[in-house]
């Protein structure tokens, strides 16, 4: 599993990642993910467009730094899951957490009203 | 819950011992698998998600003990379903028995954890579970 990061001109934190998000792609990126977006307060969008295929690990690696972004006031959004990848998400609850977007300028414009 | 007899089935089997290296040995045979019977895609991601959640559950939770066991899988190919039946020598569980996760709706109230047998269940069109001798034998139907 492979993490890309940069913070866009609007001051957002993007995050891409590619690969599978099981157990061995959330060991990959887990410590990496979590000082980015869990050590202070930003926006953050995470993109999905790359992601195969996610387990409860991989959301659990969501859900964990969400949770922490929350508690700092900064919110975290999802971009453009594949089918499956947005199914496993929707089906486990996740997409009522973490809001969920197929369209960048879209999620862009939700962060930016939160900042 | 009835449990189908699948004794004279066609089936493909693979052995992996519970370490979580082992999933690596999983996604390999399930691309053979994949390949061989003409799986698509939908079909191999479900698989691909009933194994992972249920054998990290198994090499996470089911072994009281740090010896070696084996995990059985067992791929049962037929013309209307893909039959997944997973064998482990663990303590006595039936993940399909466990209360289901409490709605969460906010960030602050959720729990990172707990989804597989959720993913599990939603994925797949039928689920047994057995106890016989000494094993848990999980068995999913996912329709073609």
């Amino acid at each position: 599993m492979e993490l890309q990061h940069e913070t866009l001109e609007n001051g957002l934190l993007h995050i891409k990642l590619i690969g599978r998000l099981d157990v061995l792609g959330a060991q990959e990126i887990d410590i990496k993910f979590t000082a980015l977006t869990a050590s202070k307060k930003t926006n953050v969008l995470v993109d999905l467009g790359q992601v195969s295929f996610l387990a409860s690990l991989g959301i659990r690696t969501l859900i964990t730094s969400a949770k922490a972004l929350d508690n700092r006031g900064g919110l975290m959004v999802l971009l453009n899951p594949q089918p499956n990848v947005f199914n496993v998400l929707d089906t486990s609850g996740v997409t009522s957490l973490i809001p969920t977007y197929f369209d960048f300028a879209e999620a862009c414009a939700a962060l930016q009203i939160r900042s | 819950m009835f449990f189908s007899n699948l004794e004279k089935a066609e089936k493909q089997t693979l052995a992996i011992s519970n370490q979580s290296a082992e999933l690596a040995r999983v996604a390999e045979w399930l691309e053979q698998l994949s390949i061989e019977f003409q799986l698509n895609d939908d079909i191999v991601f479900k698989i691909d998600l009933v194994l992972n959640e249920c054998l990290i559950n198994i090499i996470s939770y089911a072994y009281r003990d740090q010896a070696e066991h084996t995990i059985t899988i067992n791929f049962y190919p037929d013309a209307d379903h893909v039959v997944l039946e997973v064998i482990d020598d663990g303590f006595h569980f039936n993940p399909f028995t466990r209360e289901p996760l409490p709605p969460q709706l906010t960030l602050e109230s959720a729990t990172p954890d707990g989804r597989g047998i959720l993913l599990i269940k939603s994925f797949t069109d039928n689920q047994e579970y057995l106890r016989l001798n000494n094993s848990n034998i999980m068995r999913v139907y996912i329709k073609k």
